[in-house]
């Protein structure tokens, strides 16, 4: 009977569901989400891309620009983990609504 | 797949009327569950030999779940190959990480940092905390009691909070790597986890007083599959199954992390039946909590990773093993190097070990009984489809080695 | 002649017992939900189910009997929309006669056999097992159902009556478990378990024909629903008929969500040994005038 006094305290509380997409979820401050780059902050030293454990980012020096298959991230953070630069040229973000139309779109280009 | 129907289905189509007949008057029938099937979350395929409502016989298939993980460890760097290890299962992934690190570390002679040493700790009891829970919840879904399910996930939220809290993810944390872990734990993390602690115990109390009270799950799991002593002595069961069954079997007392600073006895049960098993479980919960608290009262300073490169090379042909209790047993890993990279991973999970006993533990159960009897065995078929094949024909065992591997796989499967 | 029409068609007939049947079964699954601190589906949700099912493909396994697999459907929603006709709500039922309550009690029962019938049609093993245990949940419910409203069927004749509810609380009790049962409900929805044999009896069955199985099951409802308000809580006008009816179908979802599922022999002896002789009890009462 202890299920059923809970249950009925229950139906006049509020639910936990989270209703999204009209309520945000709350995340944690390392929450690993999309893969971010800044130029700026890049000093081409190329160690996320050796360090990528799925080869997820290529990076070309001459054109300086980055690239990262999201199809195939980890979301691991070791790229995060190895950037030399403090600030983190290189980072995961918050934001996790990824889906893309397009199979080719989910590649990050910057 | 196509040839077992036919085994099963009346033929003809006025056969419909001796169906009743078949299963009343017929001896034997057998019944297939999965390898689709809404009771088991993953795929496998069981044949129960079924006589009216008693399970006579069990077989099992396994091998659906099958990604060639081993294989592919061959190819990878060491520290790359921990995040691919923490992928073998989702709900003991730390497990996973910790047992191929530890391994690594052997091999390499590395020291883990004492901090580095309780924060794995505290990480692999909060995992053992949320794989409980979710297997509680799983029973009580698997028994028909939807709302014991919602209320146990509900109050694992909080185990999962405070793992995204302190790795980032809720589940495949990636938090262990080679020499320690990736992340240290800071002051306001230990506050909010002790919060989430208190909750989580409170309603664990509240749980077992459900389980043992509440009559309608006391119906359906009390003296359902039991499994003796001795019967789990000779089929090697570990994990909280052996400890259901009286079995003195927790790797935890060995010392490894830090448990050689904690205060911690395993809990034993005596029954050996599903209730057992279960309440063996909840009564965990509480030890974890326990756990916890004492690594977090008592967390030393200092790094929590030892300073390492990036790649390692370690002599060839260098052996060693580590085992680790996950949150359903224990947990053996063996590797061999070839370098940079290793030449060798066997694994060998904790469900892999208890399943020996399912033929036994479903003998003379009804047919009712065999979801939650293999329920409370709490399987993880991802973590269970490994490289050994059982010919389920002439019932002889073989393990597959690498040179059979390479001629089944083909090297050029696998880059980078 | 237009007061028999609105009966059959309108209320408490075809509309009415589809609406509110497909209603109480959208708002047992909302009370379950809130119960469980979730949101749930919407109120209407069944009707979008019912919707959603007529409009796609039937299809017929190999080992099925296509034709018997479409007819058992038919029938259940049949049997059940004709229990609808004999039941006095509001007081006034066109086709009142001294039996009608055996042949509403009869009615239910080939809905079940439909049911049976509809698994072993399928040709599918799982279906089989559901059949049979469909069955035996039928023969373990039927006794204490037929016994609990033969008490009130003693006290005023299968009548509209007064609120019984309180005078006879062990036959109420009675019923009240049975039509649990008898709906396949938590905690005896035996031949529901998707966990052990998927479906049960409708395990094959897709398409329309569920779709009329589903419509059947929430007439069925109704139909169990206005017998208990009509026989134990005192009937009244339309507005308080539905009242009543609501404040039982209340009753039935808290009851559902706090119960595990118990297997086919605990089910049975449970009827049994337990709810038949507390139904007994009150008959007995009944007889001799001691209520």
């Amino acid at each position: 009977m202890a299920v059923l006094s809970e249950g009925i305290k229950r139906i006049f509380r509020k639910p936990f569901t989270v209703k999204y997409p009209k309520q945000r979820p709350r995340l944690s401050p390392r929450f690993h989400g999309r893969l971010v780059w800044d130029k700026n902050k890049c000093i081409f030293c190329l160690q996320c891309q050796v360090a990528c454990p799925n080869s997820v980012i290529r990076i070309d020096k001459e054109k300086k620009t980055y690239q990262a298959d999201l199809n195939r991230c980890l979301f691991c953070g070791k790229c995060e983990e190895v950037c030399p630069v403090p600030e983190k040229a290189v980072r995961l973000s918050q934001d996790f609504e990824l889906a893309k139309e397009k199979k080719e779109d989910v590649v990050e280009r910057f | 797949m196509k040839a077992s129907r036919d085994a099963f289905c009346p033929k003809s189509r006025l056969t419909f009327l001796f169906s009743p007949a078949q299963i009343i008057f017929m001896h034997e029938f057998t019944l297939p569950i999965g390898p689709q099937h809404p009771a088991l979350a993953e795929p496998i395929h069981f044949r129960l030999k079924v006589d009216g409502e008693t399970v006579v016989d069990a077989e099992m298939h396994l091998g659906y779940n099958h990604r060639g993980i081993e294989k592919s460890l061959e190819s990878r760097q060491w520290f790359k190959g921990v995040f691919l290890s923490g992928r073998i299962c989702g709900i003991c992934s730390q497990s996973h990480t910790a047992t191929y690190s530890q391994g690594i570390e052997r091999l390499a002679n590395v020291t883990v940092p004492e901090r580095g040493k309780y924060a794995r700790t505290i990480f692999a009891e909060l995992e053992r905390i949320h794989s409980h829970m979710l297997l509680l919840a799983v029973a009580g879904h698997t028994i028909g009691f939807d709302t014991a399910f919602h209320y146990i996930w509900r109050d694992r939220e909080y185990a999962l909070e405070i793992m995204e809290l302190l790795s980032g993810k809720r589940i495949q944390h990636d938090f262990n790597t080679i020499g320690g872990v990736r992340w240290d734990i800071s002051e306001d993390q230990i506050h909010k986890i002790n919060q989430n602690l208190d909750r989580i115990e409170q309603r664990a109390k509240h749980y077992y007083k459900i389980f043992t009270k509440d009559r309608s799950i006391r119906k359906r799991m009390k003296g359902v599959g039991v499994l003796s002593r001795k019967d789990a002595e000779e089929f090697g069961v570990v994990g909280p199954i052996a400890r259901a069954s009286g079995l003195r079997s927790d790797l935890r007392t060995s010392g490894y992390s830090a448990y050689s600073h904690i205060d911690f006895k395993p809990v034993l049960g005596s029954e050996g039946d599903c209730m057992e098993r279960f309440l063996v479980r909840l009564k965990e919960l509480r030890s974890s909590v326990k756990i916890i608290r004492d690594c977090l009262a008592n967390l030393p300073a200092g790094d929590y990773k030892a300073k390492l490169p990036l790649v390692i090379n370690v002599d060839k042909g260098k052996e060693a093993t580590s085992r680790i209790e996950a949150p359903r047993g224990e947990l053996i890993y063996y590797l061999k190097s070839n370098g940079l990279t290793p030449e060798r991973v066997k694994v060998r999970t904790p469900t892999f070990a208890n399943f020996s006993c399912v033929g036994k533990i479903l003998q003379g159960t009804q047919v009712a009984d065999a979801p939650i009897t293999v329920a409370s065995l709490d399987p993880c078929i991802a973590c269970c489809d490994r490289m050994a094949v059982l010919d389920v024909n002439t019932g002889k065992e073989k393990i597959l080695d690498h040179h059979e591997l390479d001629h089944l796989f083909g090297k050029e499967h696998h880059h980078d | 002649m237009i007061n028999e029409i609105f009966f059959l068609l309108v209320f408490p007939g075809l509309l009415a017992a589809a609406f509110f049947g497909l209603l109480y079964e959208g708002i047992a699954r909302k009370i379950t939900a809130r119960m469980q601190s979730r949101v749930g589906p919407p109120v209407w949700q069944p009707f979008f189910d019912w919707v959603k099912l007529m409009s796609k493909e039937n299809i017929t396994p190999r080992n099925g009997v296509g034709f018997v697999m479409t007819l058992c459907p038919v029938i259940a929603f049949a049997s059940v929309l004709s229990a609808v006709v004999f039941i006095p709500v509001t007081g006034y039922s066109p086709a009142s006669f001294s039996g009608n309550m055996l042949v509403v009690i009869y009615l239910l029962v080939i809905y079940t056999l439909s049911f049976a019938v509809a698994g072993w049609a399928s040709g599918s093993p799982l279906g089989s097992v559901g059949s049979i245990r469909e069955l035996t949940l039928l023969l373990s419910y039927e006794f204490p159902f037929i016994v609990s409203l033969l008490t009130v069927g003693f006290m005023t004749g299968f009548t509209v009556s007064p609120f019984f509810a309180l005078r006879l609380p062990l036959a109420f009790f009675a019923f009240l478990v049975s039509v649990i049962g008898s709906l396949s409900l938590p905690p005896f929805h035996v031949p529901d378990a998707e966990q052990e044999i998927v479906g049960g009896p409708l395990a094959e069955y897709s398409g329309p024909r569920l779709g009329m199985f589903s419509l059947a099951k929430a007439v069925k409802f109704w139909v169990l629903i206005s017998l208990g308000t009509v026989m134990f809580l005192g009937g009244g006008t339309i507005e308080w008929f539905l009242i009543k009816s609501l404040a039982l179908v209340i009753l039935v979802s808290v009851a559902k969500t706090v119960f595990a599922r118990l297997r086919i022999d605990q089910t049975f002896r449970l009827f049994w040994l337990v709810i038949g002789p507390l139904a007994l009890i009150d008959l007995i009462r009944v007889m001799f005038g001691l209520v």
